[in-house]
Protein backbone atom coordinates (compact mmCIF):
# COMPACT_ATOMS: atom_id res chain seq x y z
CA UNK A 1 0.00 0.00 0.00
CA UNK A 2 0.99 3.58 -0.57
CA UNK A 3 3.10 4.83 2.29
CA UNK A 4 1.60 8.30 2.33
CA UNK A 5 -1.90 6.93 2.85
CA UNK A 6 -2.91 7.02 6.49
CA UNK A 7 -6.45 5.68 6.38
CA UNK A 8 -7.88 3.28 3.84
CA UNK A 9 -11.62 2.73 3.97
CA UNK A 10 -12.67 -0.49 2.23
CA UNK A 11 -16.30 -1.28 1.41
CA UNK A 12 -17.71 0.30 4.54
CA UNK A 13 -21.42 -0.14 5.15
CA UNK A 14 -23.25 1.35 8.09
CA UNK A 15 -26.83 0.55 9.00
CA UNK A 16 -28.92 2.31 11.58
CA UNK A 17 -31.83 0.00 12.17
CA UNK A 18 -33.09 -0.69 8.66
CA UNK A 19 -31.69 2.51 7.20
CA UNK A 20 -28.46 2.28 5.25
CA UNK A 21 -26.43 5.36 6.18
CA UNK A 22 -23.12 4.44 4.52
CA UNK A 23 -23.28 2.51 1.28
CA UNK A 24 -20.09 0.81 0.15
CA UNK A 25 -17.77 3.66 1.07
CA UNK A 26 -14.22 3.34 -0.25
CA UNK A 27 -11.58 6.03 0.19
CA UNK A 28 -7.94 6.72 0.83
CA UNK A 29 -7.04 9.49 3.20
CA UNK A 30 -3.52 10.91 2.85
CA UNK A 31 -1.17 11.29 5.81
CA UNK A 32 -0.20 14.74 7.13
CA UNK A 33 -2.87 16.46 5.13
CA UNK A 34 -6.30 17.97 5.72
CA UNK A 35 -9.04 15.93 4.12
CA UNK A 36 -12.44 17.60 3.98
CA UNK A 37 -15.66 15.66 3.70
CA UNK A 38 -18.36 17.81 2.17
CA UNK A 39 -21.95 17.30 1.11
CA UNK A 40 -25.52 18.10 2.14
CA UNK A 41 -26.73 17.52 5.71
CA UNK A 42 -27.97 14.13 6.79
CA UNK A 43 -25.95 12.20 4.21
CA UNK A 44 -23.74 10.34 6.67
CA UNK A 45 -20.70 12.60 6.96
CA UNK A 46 -20.65 12.64 10.75
CA UNK A 47 -21.45 8.95 10.84
CA UNK A 48 -18.41 8.25 8.71
CA UNK A 49 -16.30 10.27 11.13
CA UNK A 50 -17.57 8.32 14.15
CA UNK A 51 -16.71 5.07 12.35
CA UNK A 52 -13.08 6.21 12.34
CA UNK A 53 -12.84 6.28 16.17
CA UNK A 54 -15.67 3.79 16.73
CA UNK A 55 -17.72 6.22 18.73
CA UNK A 56 -20.56 4.78 16.66
CA UNK A 57 -20.26 1.58 18.73
CA UNK A 58 -22.03 3.21 21.65
CA UNK A 59 -25.24 3.77 19.69
CA UNK A 60 -27.72 0.91 19.99
CA UNK A 61 -29.16 -0.58 16.83
CA UNK A 62 -26.25 0.10 14.51
CA UNK A 63 -24.42 -2.37 12.29
CA UNK A 64 -21.07 -1.81 10.62
CA UNK A 65 -19.35 -3.94 8.02
CA UNK A 66 -16.28 -3.52 5.85
CA UNK A 67 -12.77 -2.52 6.85
CA UNK A 68 -11.15 0.69 8.03
CA UNK A 69 -7.39 0.25 7.77
CA UNK A 70 -5.13 2.67 9.61
CA UNK A 71 -1.39 2.92 9.39
CA UNK A 72 0.13 2.95 12.87
CA UNK A 73 3.84 2.37 13.60
CA UNK A 74 4.55 0.90 10.20
CA UNK A 75 1.65 -1.51 10.28
CA UNK A 76 -1.80 -1.58 8.79
CA UNK A 77 -4.53 -2.37 11.23
CA UNK A 78 -8.27 -2.86 10.75
CA UNK A 79 -9.71 -0.68 13.50
CA UNK A 80 -13.15 -2.21 13.09
CA UNK A 81 -11.79 -5.56 14.29
CA UNK A 82 -13.57 -6.57 17.50
CA UNK A 83 -10.31 -7.07 19.42
CA UNK A 84 -9.15 -3.45 18.98
CA UNK A 85 -9.18 -1.81 22.42
CA UNK A 86 -11.36 1.27 22.08
CA UNK A 87 -9.44 3.40 24.56
CA UNK A 88 -6.19 2.67 22.68
CA UNK A 89 -7.80 3.59 19.36
CA UNK A 90 -9.26 6.82 20.70
CA UNK A 91 -5.89 7.90 22.04
CA UNK A 92 -4.51 7.49 18.52
CA UNK A 93 -7.53 9.08 16.85
CA UNK A 94 -8.66 12.28 18.57
CA UNK A 95 -11.96 13.98 17.90
CA UNK A 96 -13.31 17.53 18.03
CA UNK A 97 -17.05 18.03 17.93
CA UNK A 98 -19.32 20.55 16.27
CA UNK A 99 -20.25 22.27 19.53
CA UNK A 100 -17.36 22.80 21.96
CA UNK A 101 -17.82 20.33 24.79
CA UNK A 102 -15.45 21.23 27.65
CA UNK A 103 -16.06 19.26 30.82
CA UNK A 104 -17.39 21.15 33.87
CA UNK A 105 -13.96 21.71 35.40
CA UNK A 106 -11.11 24.20 35.13
CA UNK A 107 -9.23 24.94 31.92
CA UNK A 108 -6.16 23.18 33.28
CA UNK A 109 -8.08 20.13 34.43
CA UNK A 110 -9.85 19.76 31.11
CA UNK A 111 -6.49 18.99 29.53
CA UNK A 112 -4.85 17.31 32.54
CA UNK A 113 -7.89 15.03 32.78
CA UNK A 114 -6.81 13.26 29.60
CA UNK A 115 -3.36 12.57 31.09
CA UNK A 116 -5.04 11.26 34.22
CA UNK A 117 -6.95 8.78 32.06
CA UNK A 118 -3.65 7.33 30.91
CA UNK A 119 -2.31 7.16 34.45
CA UNK A 120 0.02 10.17 34.26
CA UNK A 121 -0.12 11.99 37.56
CA UNK A 122 3.38 13.45 38.05
CA UNK A 123 2.67 17.11 38.59
CA UNK A 124 5.63 18.79 36.78
CA UNK A 125 5.21 16.60 33.69
CA UNK A 126 1.47 17.15 33.61
CA UNK A 127 1.87 20.91 33.94
CA UNK A 128 4.41 20.95 31.08
CA UNK A 129 2.33 18.87 28.76
CA UNK A 130 -0.84 20.85 29.45
CA UNK A 131 1.03 24.08 28.65
CA UNK A 132 2.45 22.53 25.48
CA UNK A 133 -0.94 21.34 24.28
CA UNK A 134 -2.54 24.72 24.98
CA UNK A 135 0.30 26.40 23.07
CA UNK A 136 -0.15 24.08 20.11
CA UNK A 137 -3.84 24.95 20.08
CA UNK A 138 -3.01 28.71 20.02
CA UNK A 139 -4.66 29.17 23.41
CA UNK A 140 -1.80 29.44 25.91
CA UNK A 141 -1.31 33.21 25.73
CA UNK A 142 -5.01 33.85 26.32
CA UNK A 143 -5.42 31.55 29.32
CA UNK A 144 -2.02 31.36 31.04
CA UNK A 145 -3.21 33.68 33.82
CA UNK A 146 -6.49 31.91 34.48
CA UNK A 147 -5.74 28.22 34.07
CA UNK A 148 -7.81 27.40 37.13
CA UNK A 149 -10.97 29.20 36.02
CA UNK A 150 -13.98 27.20 34.93
CA UNK A 151 -13.57 26.26 31.27
CA UNK A 152 -17.13 27.29 30.57
CA UNK A 153 -16.21 30.95 31.17
CA UNK A 154 -14.19 30.94 27.93
CA UNK A 155 -15.63 32.27 24.68
CA UNK A 156 -16.96 29.78 22.13
CA UNK A 157 -13.83 29.98 19.99
CA UNK A 158 -11.57 29.57 23.02
CA UNK A 159 -13.62 26.59 24.21
CA UNK A 160 -13.23 24.96 20.83
CA UNK A 161 -9.46 25.53 20.90
CA UNK A 162 -9.43 24.08 24.42
CA UNK A 163 -11.17 20.99 23.04
CA UNK A 164 -8.51 20.79 20.33
CA UNK A 165 -5.76 21.14 22.96
CA UNK A 166 -7.42 18.38 24.95
CA UNK A 167 -7.49 16.15 21.88
CA UNK A 168 -3.83 16.96 21.12
CA UNK A 169 -2.32 16.32 24.53
CA UNK A 170 -1.92 12.59 23.86
CA UNK A 171 -0.27 13.33 20.48
CA UNK A 172 -2.86 11.54 18.32
CA UNK A 173 -1.81 10.55 14.83
CA UNK A 174 -5.23 11.34 13.42
CA UNK A 175 -7.58 14.16 14.38
CA UNK A 176 -11.26 14.04 13.40
CA UNK A 177 -13.14 17.33 13.29
CA UNK A 178 -16.90 17.51 12.88
CA UNK A 179 -17.69 21.01 11.56
CA UNK A 180 -15.33 22.53 14.12
CA UNK A 181 -16.11 26.15 13.24
CA UNK A 182 -19.84 26.03 12.56
CA UNK A 183 -20.81 27.29 16.03
CA UNK A 184 -18.24 30.12 15.95
CA UNK A 185 -18.08 33.60 14.46
CA UNK A 186 -15.87 34.12 11.42
CA UNK A 187 -12.95 35.57 13.37
CA UNK A 188 -12.81 32.64 15.80
CA UNK A 189 -13.21 30.36 12.78
CA UNK A 190 -10.16 31.87 11.11
CA UNK A 191 -7.99 31.23 14.16
CA UNK A 192 -9.06 27.59 14.11
CA UNK A 193 -8.33 27.32 10.39
CA UNK A 194 -4.78 28.58 10.79
CA UNK A 195 -4.40 26.19 13.71
CA UNK A 196 -5.47 23.28 11.51
CA UNK A 197 -2.94 24.23 8.87
CA UNK A 198 -0.21 24.23 11.52
CA UNK A 199 -1.30 20.87 12.90
CA UNK A 200 -1.00 19.20 9.51
CA UNK A 201 2.76 18.80 10.09
CA UNK A 202 2.32 16.19 12.78
CA UNK A 203 -1.16 14.90 12.30
CA UNK A 204 -3.59 13.59 9.72
CA UNK A 205 -6.74 15.66 9.82
CA UNK A 206 -10.18 14.58 8.64
CA UNK A 207 -12.75 17.35 8.76
CA UNK A 208 -16.43 17.55 7.97
CA UNK A 209 -17.25 21.02 6.71
CA UNK A 210 -20.21 22.88 5.26
CA UNK A 211 -18.30 25.95 4.18
CA UNK A 212 -17.05 25.95 0.60
CA UNK A 213 -14.68 28.85 1.36
CA UNK A 214 -13.17 27.06 4.29
CA UNK A 215 -12.69 23.88 2.29
CA UNK A 216 -10.99 25.82 -0.49
CA UNK A 217 -8.70 27.55 2.00
CA UNK A 218 -7.50 24.60 4.03
CA UNK A 219 -8.27 21.24 2.43
CA UNK A 220 -5.64 19.24 0.56
CA UNK A 221 -8.14 16.61 -0.42
CA UNK A 222 -11.90 16.88 -0.75
CA UNK A 223 -14.30 13.96 -0.58
CA UNK A 224 -17.98 14.39 -1.30
CA UNK A 225 -20.65 12.39 0.48
CA UNK A 226 -24.03 11.97 -1.10
CA UNK A 227 -26.72 9.47 -0.18
CA UNK A 228 -24.22 7.31 1.69
CA UNK A 229 -21.74 7.19 -1.20
CA UNK A 230 -18.35 8.86 -1.09
CA UNK A 231 -16.43 10.15 -4.08
CA UNK A 232 -13.16 12.01 -4.53
CA UNK A 233 -13.83 15.58 -5.60
CA UNK A 234 -10.40 17.13 -5.63
CA UNK A 235 -6.88 16.37 -4.51
CA UNK A 236 -4.10 18.92 -4.54
CA UNK A 237 -0.86 18.13 -6.32
CA UNK A 238 1.27 18.16 -3.18
CA UNK A 239 -0.37 15.06 -1.75
CA UNK B 1 -68.15 28.59 32.14
CA UNK B 2 -65.85 29.15 35.03
CA UNK B 3 -64.79 25.54 35.32
CA UNK B 4 -61.19 26.55 35.07
CA UNK B 5 -61.45 29.00 37.95
CA UNK B 6 -63.20 26.43 40.12
CA UNK B 7 -60.50 23.88 39.33
CA UNK B 8 -57.88 26.47 40.20
CA UNK B 9 -59.54 27.12 43.58
CA UNK B 10 -59.79 23.41 44.33
CA UNK B 11 -56.14 22.85 43.56
CA UNK B 12 -55.13 25.87 45.60
CA UNK B 13 -57.14 24.55 48.53
CA UNK B 14 -55.48 21.16 48.19
CA UNK B 15 -52.05 22.78 48.12
CA UNK B 16 -52.75 24.99 51.15
CA UNK B 17 -54.21 22.04 53.08
CA UNK B 18 -51.27 19.74 52.46
CA UNK B 19 -48.76 22.47 53.22
CA UNK B 20 -50.53 23.41 56.45
CA UNK B 21 -50.56 19.79 57.61
CA UNK B 22 -46.77 19.98 57.90
CA UNK B 23 -46.98 23.07 60.08
CA UNK B 24 -49.99 21.82 62.08
CA UNK B 25 -48.16 18.60 62.89
CA UNK B 26 -45.40 20.56 64.56
CA UNK B 27 -47.87 22.83 66.39
CA UNK B 28 -49.84 19.79 67.59
CA UNK B 29 -46.73 18.03 68.87
CA UNK B 30 -45.39 21.10 70.63
CA UNK B 31 -48.77 21.75 72.31
CA UNK B 32 -49.12 18.17 73.51
CA UNK B 33 -45.49 18.07 74.53
CA UNK B 34 -45.66 21.48 76.26
CA UNK B 35 -45.39 20.05 79.78
CA UNK B 36 -42.05 18.60 78.72
CA UNK B 37 -40.53 21.99 78.12
CA UNK B 38 -40.96 23.05 81.72
CA UNK B 39 -38.11 22.71 84.16
CA UNK B 40 -35.63 21.14 81.75
CA UNK B 41 -37.60 17.93 81.54
CA UNK B 42 -37.14 17.76 77.76
CA UNK B 43 -33.37 17.70 78.06
CA UNK B 44 -33.51 15.10 80.83
CA UNK B 45 -35.72 12.87 78.68
CA UNK B 46 -33.26 13.11 75.83
CA UNK B 47 -30.21 12.26 77.92
CA UNK B 48 -31.38 9.80 80.59
CA UNK B 49 -31.56 6.02 80.36
CA UNK B 50 -34.87 4.19 80.32
CA UNK B 51 -35.26 2.63 83.80
CA UNK B 52 -38.95 2.58 84.72
CA UNK B 53 -38.14 0.80 88.02
CA UNK B 54 -36.19 3.90 89.12
CA UNK B 55 -38.69 6.29 87.56
CA UNK B 56 -36.21 7.24 84.83
CA UNK B 57 -37.91 7.64 81.50
CA UNK B 58 -35.13 8.87 79.24
CA UNK B 59 -34.98 8.07 75.53
CA UNK B 60 -31.19 8.23 75.15
CA UNK B 61 -31.01 4.48 74.39
CA UNK B 62 -33.59 4.94 71.65
CA UNK B 63 -31.61 7.81 70.10
CA UNK B 64 -28.51 5.62 70.02
CA UNK B 65 -30.58 2.69 68.75
CA UNK B 66 -32.02 4.75 65.91
CA UNK B 67 -28.59 6.07 64.94
CA UNK B 68 -27.03 2.61 65.05
CA UNK B 69 -29.72 0.96 62.93
CA UNK B 70 -29.96 3.84 60.45
CA UNK B 71 -26.16 4.13 60.03
CA UNK B 72 -25.83 0.43 59.39
CA UNK B 73 -28.70 0.62 56.91
CA UNK B 74 -26.97 3.46 55.06
CA UNK B 75 -23.65 1.62 55.13
CA UNK B 76 -25.39 -1.26 53.37
CA UNK B 77 -27.63 0.75 51.05
CA UNK B 78 -25.17 3.37 49.77
CA UNK B 79 -22.57 1.12 48.11
CA UNK B 80 -25.31 -1.22 46.92
CA UNK B 81 -27.27 1.64 45.35
CA UNK B 82 -24.25 3.28 43.79
CA UNK B 83 -23.28 -0.07 42.28
CA UNK B 84 -26.70 -0.88 40.90
CA UNK B 85 -27.28 2.62 39.51
CA UNK B 86 -23.84 2.54 37.87
CA UNK B 87 -24.77 -0.79 36.33
CA UNK B 88 -27.93 0.77 34.94
CA UNK B 89 -26.13 3.87 33.65
CA UNK B 90 -22.88 2.47 32.30
CA UNK B 91 -22.17 -1.21 32.39
CA UNK B 92 -25.34 -2.62 30.90
CA UNK B 93 -27.44 0.03 29.17
CA UNK B 94 -30.37 -1.15 27.09
CA UNK B 95 -32.47 -4.17 27.92
CA UNK B 96 -30.68 -5.32 31.06
CA UNK B 97 -30.73 -1.81 32.52
CA UNK B 98 -34.42 -1.55 31.75
CA UNK B 99 -35.07 -4.88 33.45
CA UNK B 100 -33.07 -3.97 36.54
CA UNK B 101 -34.75 -0.58 36.76
CA UNK B 102 -38.22 -2.10 36.51
CA UNK B 103 -37.37 -4.59 39.23
CA UNK B 104 -36.07 -1.81 41.47
CA UNK B 105 -39.15 0.33 40.84
CA UNK B 106 -41.29 -2.67 41.73
CA UNK B 107 -39.34 -3.16 44.97
CA UNK B 108 -40.17 0.39 46.11
CA UNK B 109 -43.83 -0.63 46.10
CA UNK B 110 -43.50 -3.72 48.27
CA UNK B 111 -45.10 -3.04 51.70
CA UNK B 112 -42.59 -2.61 54.50
CA UNK B 113 -44.23 -5.36 56.51
CA UNK B 114 -43.28 -7.88 53.82
CA UNK B 115 -39.62 -6.95 54.23
CA UNK B 116 -40.08 -7.34 57.99
CA UNK B 117 -41.73 -10.69 57.51
CA UNK B 118 -38.94 -11.98 55.31
CA UNK B 119 -36.47 -10.67 57.86
CA UNK B 120 -38.16 -12.50 60.75
CA UNK B 121 -38.27 -15.84 58.97
CA UNK B 122 -35.06 -15.78 56.97
CA UNK B 123 -32.54 -13.39 58.42
CA UNK B 124 -33.29 -13.68 62.13
CA UNK B 125 -32.61 -17.45 62.29
CA UNK B 126 -29.56 -17.01 60.06
CA UNK B 127 -28.06 -14.32 62.30
CA UNK B 128 -28.92 -16.35 65.42
CA UNK B 129 -27.23 -19.49 64.11
CA UNK B 130 -24.26 -17.79 62.45
CA UNK B 131 -23.20 -15.87 65.53
CA UNK B 132 -24.62 -18.31 68.11
CA UNK B 133 -25.53 -15.41 70.34
CA UNK B 134 -28.84 -13.87 71.36
CA UNK B 135 -32.16 -14.22 69.64
CA UNK B 136 -31.17 -12.87 66.25
CA UNK B 137 -33.35 -9.82 66.86
CA UNK B 138 -30.67 -7.16 66.88
CA UNK B 139 -29.15 -4.03 65.32
CA UNK B 140 -27.46 -6.12 62.61
CA UNK B 141 -30.66 -7.78 61.41
CA UNK B 142 -32.70 -4.59 61.47
CA UNK B 143 -29.93 -2.57 59.79
CA UNK B 144 -29.48 -5.08 56.97
CA UNK B 145 -33.18 -5.29 56.17
CA UNK B 146 -33.62 -1.54 56.49
CA UNK B 147 -30.70 -1.10 54.08
CA UNK B 148 -32.42 -3.36 51.54
CA UNK B 149 -35.66 -1.45 52.13
CA UNK B 150 -34.26 2.02 51.41
CA UNK B 151 -31.92 0.91 48.60
CA UNK B 152 -34.52 0.90 45.78
CA UNK B 153 -35.48 4.54 46.38
CA UNK B 154 -31.83 5.46 46.54
CA UNK B 155 -31.10 3.55 43.32
CA UNK B 156 -33.85 5.40 41.46
CA UNK B 157 -32.52 8.72 42.77
CA UNK B 158 -28.94 7.88 41.81
CA UNK B 159 -29.74 6.55 38.36
CA UNK B 160 -31.87 9.61 37.57
CA UNK B 161 -28.99 11.83 38.66
CA UNK B 162 -26.53 9.83 36.54
CA UNK B 163 -28.86 9.96 33.54
CA UNK B 164 -29.11 13.75 33.85
CA UNK B 165 -25.37 14.23 33.30
CA UNK B 166 -25.22 15.80 29.81
CA UNK B 167 -24.52 13.27 27.08
CA UNK B 168 -21.89 15.62 25.62
CA UNK B 169 -19.73 15.21 28.74
CA UNK B 170 -19.87 11.48 28.44
CA UNK B 171 -19.13 11.48 24.72
CA UNK B 172 -16.25 13.92 25.27
CA UNK B 173 -14.64 11.55 27.76
CA UNK B 174 -15.27 8.50 25.57
CA UNK B 175 -13.75 10.22 22.55
CA UNK B 176 -10.66 10.98 24.67
CA UNK B 177 -10.15 7.29 25.33
CA UNK B 178 -11.79 6.95 28.74
CA UNK B 179 -12.78 3.40 29.64
CA UNK B 180 -16.36 2.88 30.89
CA UNK B 181 -15.07 2.77 34.47
CA UNK B 182 -13.20 6.06 33.98
CA UNK B 183 -16.28 7.67 32.46
CA UNK B 184 -18.18 6.64 35.58
CA UNK B 185 -15.59 7.77 38.11
CA UNK B 186 -14.37 10.98 36.46
CA UNK B 187 -17.45 12.24 34.63
CA UNK B 188 -20.74 10.68 35.68
CA UNK B 189 -20.38 10.50 39.47
CA UNK B 190 -18.91 14.03 39.81
CA UNK B 191 -21.61 15.33 37.46
CA UNK B 192 -24.36 13.60 39.41
CA UNK B 193 -22.89 14.40 42.82
CA UNK B 194 -25.63 16.76 43.89
CA UNK B 195 -28.35 14.27 43.04
CA UNK B 196 -26.43 11.54 44.81
CA UNK B 197 -26.16 13.59 48.01
CA UNK B 198 -29.86 14.48 47.78
CA UNK B 199 -30.77 10.81 47.46
CA UNK B 200 -28.48 9.98 50.36
CA UNK B 201 -29.97 12.60 52.68
CA UNK B 202 -33.58 11.73 51.84
CA UNK B 203 -32.89 8.02 52.25
CA UNK B 204 -31.28 8.67 55.62
CA UNK B 205 -34.49 10.45 56.58
CA UNK B 206 -36.44 7.42 55.46
CA UNK B 207 -34.19 5.04 57.41
CA UNK B 208 -34.47 7.11 60.59
CA UNK B 209 -38.23 7.45 60.19
CA UNK B 210 -39.03 3.83 59.43
CA UNK B 211 -40.90 2.15 62.26
CA UNK B 212 -41.86 -1.34 61.30
CA UNK B 213 -38.48 -2.85 60.49
CA UNK B 214 -36.95 -1.76 63.79
CA UNK B 215 -40.07 -2.83 65.66
CA UNK B 216 -40.10 -6.30 64.08
CA UNK B 217 -36.39 -7.04 63.88
CA UNK B 218 -34.34 -5.04 66.38
CA UNK B 219 -35.64 -6.70 69.55
CA UNK B 220 -36.83 -3.45 71.19
CA UNK B 221 -34.77 -3.68 74.38
CA UNK B 222 -34.66 -0.17 75.87
CA UNK B 223 -30.92 -0.20 76.33
CA UNK B 224 -27.94 1.40 74.63
CA UNK B 225 -26.74 -1.33 72.26
CA UNK B 226 -23.13 -2.34 72.89
CA UNK B 227 -22.62 -3.99 69.51
CA UNK B 228 -24.23 -5.14 66.31
CA UNK B 229 -25.63 -8.29 67.93
CA UNK B 230 -27.32 -6.41 70.77
CA UNK B 231 -31.01 -5.73 70.84
CA UNK B 232 -32.00 -2.08 70.40
CA UNK B 233 -35.09 0.09 70.28
CA UNK B 234 -35.56 2.88 67.72
CA UNK B 235 -37.34 6.15 68.51
CA UNK B 236 -40.12 5.25 66.11
CA UNK B 237 -40.55 1.78 67.56
CA UNK B 238 -40.61 3.32 71.04
CA UNK B 239 -43.53 5.55 70.06
CA UNK B 240 -45.40 2.59 68.63
CA UNK B 241 -44.77 0.42 71.68
CA UNK B 242 -45.71 3.05 74.28
CA UNK B 243 -48.76 4.30 72.43
CA UNK B 244 -50.10 0.75 72.28
CA UNK B 245 -49.83 0.12 75.99
CA UNK B 246 -50.09 3.34 77.95
CA UNK B 247 -51.63 6.79 78.19
CA UNK B 248 -51.20 10.00 80.17
CA UNK B 249 -48.17 9.16 82.25
CA UNK B 250 -44.62 10.47 82.18
CA UNK B 251 -43.78 7.37 80.21
CA UNK B 252 -46.43 8.34 77.69
CA UNK B 253 -45.17 11.91 77.47
CA UNK B 254 -41.73 10.77 76.34
CA UNK B 255 -43.17 9.84 72.97
CA UNK B 256 -43.76 13.52 72.26
CA UNK B 257 -40.09 14.14 72.84
CA UNK B 258 -39.38 11.33 70.35
CA UNK B 259 -41.84 12.83 67.88
CA UNK B 260 -40.33 16.31 68.11
CA UNK B 261 -36.85 14.86 67.70
CA UNK B 262 -37.83 12.89 64.59
CA UNK B 263 -39.61 15.93 63.18
CA UNK B 264 -36.56 18.09 63.76
CA UNK B 265 -34.33 15.52 62.06
CA UNK B 266 -36.57 15.28 59.00
CA UNK B 267 -36.86 19.06 58.77
CA UNK B 268 -33.07 19.43 59.01
CA UNK B 269 -32.57 16.84 56.27
CA UNK B 270 -35.09 18.58 54.00
CA UNK B 271 -33.53 21.99 54.56
CA UNK B 272 -30.08 20.55 53.89
CA UNK B 273 -31.30 19.15 50.55
CA UNK B 274 -32.92 22.47 49.61
CA UNK B 275 -29.76 24.42 50.34
CA UNK B 276 -27.73 21.93 48.37
CA UNK B 277 -30.10 22.36 45.44
CA UNK B 278 -29.76 26.14 45.54
CA UNK B 279 -25.97 26.21 45.39
CA UNK B 280 -24.39 26.68 41.98
CA UNK B 281 -22.35 23.92 40.46
CA UNK B 282 -18.88 24.08 41.97
CA UNK B 283 -15.76 24.04 39.82
CA UNK B 284 -13.92 20.82 40.29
Amino acid sequence: MDRTTKIRIEHLFFHYGRRRVLDDVCAEIPANAITAIVGPSGQGKSTLLTCLNRLCDAVAGTRVSGRVMMHFQGQWQDILAPDVPLHWLRRKVGMVFQAPNPLPMSIFKNVAFVLKLTGQHRRPDVTDRVAQALARAFLWDEVRDRLHHDARTLSGGQQQRLCIARALVLEPEILLLDEPTSSLDSQAGEVIESLLLALRQRCTLVMVSHYQDQVRRVADCVLQMEAGKLKLLRQSGSV
Amino acid sequence: MDGERIAQKVFLLAAVLSASVTVLLLVFMVILGLPLFQGGLFLRILTHPWLPGRQLFGVWPMIVGTLAIASLAMAVAFPLSLGVSSLIAVVAPGRIAHLVKSAVAFMTGIPTVVYGFVGVFLLVPLVRETFARGSGLCVLTAGLVLGILVAPTMILFFSDALARVPGSHRVAAEALGATPAQVLVYVLIPGAWRGIVTGLVLSTGRAVGDTLIALMLAGNAAQVPGGLLDSARALTAHIALVIASDFDSLEFKTIFACGILLYAFTAAATIAVRRLGRKGEPVR
